[in-house]
């Protein structure tokens, strides 16, 4: 059993958050609020996601797994104002999911959990260095990088946290001290390398975020981790490194 | 419901050694592992279906510890989609970080060619070259696949297997699945399957809610097998019943039109003396049906044909040949692929002239095309007309009479471009 209501703008930002990166995912759902663990189909990115109950106007659920099309999902929100109130229900018996928005109903079927790719395994990882940041910071960095690559190399060197691009003509760097990072926690140098495809992506929702969390380290992958629904739903990416060609 | 799990899954193979058969392949492929580190080249594994080239690739990466990807046919293989997820894949670490490795598995290699998106292929090849991380291509065809890719990866060539290897994979699966089964309906069932696929599709059909399987279980039914034409062929000059040699033919995807051909091809190879005058006798009576098929548009009357030619040629034989005799297709066709070309040569020239004559194509072809080749004999001519008119080798060659590699051919053609600057 699964009804809730929410506003239209939080079920938009958690659901663009994961669809950037997978096209259809499975949702665990329980009364501690719904989550998503989901890695992109070359198995590059993965994100891992989850709503509080409390950024529902109303929540009532008992646990379940029910695997959905994001992009449908996405296209159909679009349908929305951002101040409108949404009425998800779940029609377990059809194999359905109700929405309800102003004077529309929409009626999605769900995708049959035994025909989806097997959830990830989250990886322990041990990075040294974090980063706390500005969305609209790390966002800036990524497009900056655009314009010269498609790639990227994020670091953090003593107390400066950095990023640097190159093609074979040109460069481009960006860093910041200590004193414009809301904070910096490293216990040795890092830096790795990443694709442009996926942080652009990213970079999106990231930007949305007023803190966001960075973890890094050397040759590994990065987290990157903020929260959405003014702090009552968790987003976590985590992007493998790029090898680096010699 | 719940589903019904298939036995070629839950049974594939965990290890490379529990991989059944092929063993040399086996060895290659493990060997192509421990050598990826500094070779970095794709492999491709090919071979008939159903023999345990996609079960390889994953125990081979389940053994040494890397990570999968797959895009098989039924996802959409478009440029767009291969460079976006096999490209990532290739050049990006894993969630270990950059040393971990992750194994791309591109099933049905050799199909891509059909699919919507035609740079399908090329996009295969620039992920190759670009690759950080193993890449295995799997397909059944080794030579449907461009030259470009197969140059680019060493291969390893999976063999049809054994029915008794067959067997002992069905019998590793029945124990488990806790079916009463003797080996003589194993062995049936091997016998009716080319291979492990199909074996034990058919093993998990049969035994679908029984608890004891016989031999008189397997009506699995014969399955159609398509014969090559040459088989055909052997089985109307050879020795085989009329019924045989006629139900060959029709499980051939080719018309009776085209057919005829290559009995007239090869039947003075097999037949002789007066065999032979009665085989083409026989032969001429089918091409006579032929010909009212397409008078009349009745093609009811083709199995009068397939009468003459199969049962017709069988009976016109005295005795059995027993020589060894390889089949070869109409040589009418090669050269009338040969003449198409050289058409094709004489009608652009003739339109060349045409436009600069402002006479019709089909006038310079019957009328001037003659006076062109006793210009040619002239070097002077040749070199001045070949300019003018902007010809290329081959139409220089047309009108010389030589060959288009010919030495006269390229003196021609190169003091040609020189007037022309």
């Amino acid at each position: 059993m699964f009804k809730a209501v929410i506003n239209a703008d939080i079920l938009k930002d958690s659901i663009e958050a994961i669809s950037t990166l997978v096209d259809e995912a499975k949702l665990k759902l329980s009364k501690d609020g719904i989550s998503i663990n989901a890695v992109d189909p070359a198995n590059v990115a993965m994100i891992s996601f989850g709503l509080h109950p409390d950024a529902f106007e109303s929540y009532e659920c008992t646990d379940g797994e029910i695997g959905l099309n994001l992009e449908t999902l996405v296209d159909i929100l679009s349908m929305t104002e951002r101040s409108d109130k949404i009425e998800i229900e779940l029609d377990p018996e059809e194999h359905n999911l109700l929405l309800k928005m102003g004077g529309l109903a929409y009626t999605l079927s769900l995708i049959d959990l035994a025909a989806m790719r097997k959830e990830p395994k989250v990886p322990s990882l041990e990075l040294p260095a974090k980063v706390t940041l500005k969305g609209s910071d790390l966002r800036l960095a990524i497009k900056a990088a655009e314009k010269v690559s498609d790639h990227l190399a994020l670091g953090v060197d003593g107390s400066t946290f950095f990023m640097e691009a190159e093609s074979d003509t040109n460069r481009v760097r960006f860093q910041l001290t200590k004193d414009e990072l809301i904070s910096l926690d490293a216990s040795g140098p890092a830096r790795s390398l990443f694709s442009l495809d996926y942080l652009s992506d990213m970079s999106k929702a990231i930007s949305k975020a007023n803190e966001v969390t960075v973890h890094l380290g050397k040759d590994y992958p990065v987290k990157i981790n903020f929260s959405v629904a003014g702090g009552k739903g968790k987003v976590e990416y985590l992007l493998a490194p790029r090898i680096e060609s010699d | 419901m719940m589903m019904q799990i298939e036995w070629t899954e839950k049974y594939r193979p965990k290890t490379l050694s529990e991989v059944a058969g092929n063993s040399k392949a086996i060895a290659e492929l493990k060997k192509w592992a421990e050598d990826w580190k500094k070779d970095k080249k794709a492999v491709i594994l090919y071979g008939p279906p159903g023999i345990g080239k996609t079960s390889a690739a994953y125990a081979l990466a389940n053994d040494v510890g890397w990570s999968t990807i797959e895009l098989n046919a039924s996802d959409q293989r478009t440029a767009d989609i291969i460079k976006k997820v096999a490209g990532a894949a290739a050049i990006t670490g894993t969630f270990e970080g950059v040393k971990g490795r992750r194994l791309i598995i591109l099933d049905e290699a050799d199909n891509i060619y059909g699919d919507a998106d035609r740079g399908g292929t090329k996009a295969i090849g620039e992920v190759i070259k670009d690759a950080n991380q193993p890449i295995i291509l799997i397909a059944n065809e080794y030579y449907d696949m461009s030259k470009t890719l197969r140059n680019l990866c060493k291969s390893i060539q999976f063999k049809p297997v054994q029915s008794k290897m067959i067997v002992t994979v069905l019998r590793r699966i029945y124990r488990r699945e806790c079916v009463d089964c003797d080996i003589k309906t194993l062995e049936g069932i091997a016998a009716s399957a080319p291979d492990f696929r199909s074996a034990i599709n058919d093993l998990q059909a049969i035994s679908q809610g029984r608890k004891k399987v016989t031999i008189d279980d397997i009506a699995v039914g014969v399955r159609d097998t398509k014969e090559s034409i040459f088989k055909v062929l052997a089985k109307i000059f050879k020795d085989s019943t009329p019924k045989e040699a006629l139900s060959a033919l029709y499980t051939l995807d080719e018309s009776p039109e085209d057919f005829i051909h290559w009995l007239d091809e090869n039947l003075p190879k097999e037949y002789e003396g007066k065999d032979l005058v009665n085989g083409f006798e026989r032969l001429s009576r089918a091409d006579v049906f032929l010909g009212r098929v397409r008078r009349r548009q009745n093609y009811g009357m083709w199995r009068y044909a397939n009468d003459m030619m199969v049962n017709g040629i069988q009976t016109a034989r005295s005795q059995v040949y027993r020589k060894f005799v390889p089949y070869q297709p109409p040589s009418s066709w090669r050269k009338l692929a040969g003449a198409k070309s050289a058409r094709m040569i004489r009608d652009s020239v003739a339109a060349k002239i045409g436009r600069h004559c402002h006479v019709s194509q089909r006038y310079a072809r019957s009328d001037l095309i003659s006076f062109f080749k006793i210009l040619f004999k002239d070097p002077k001519y040749a070199v001045g007309v070949s300019a003018l008119l902007d010809l290329n080798p081959e139409e220089i060659a047309f009108l010389l009479g030589a060959k288009p590699d010919a030495k006269d051919v390229k003196k021609v053609f190169d003091a040609a471009r020189k007037q022309i600057g």
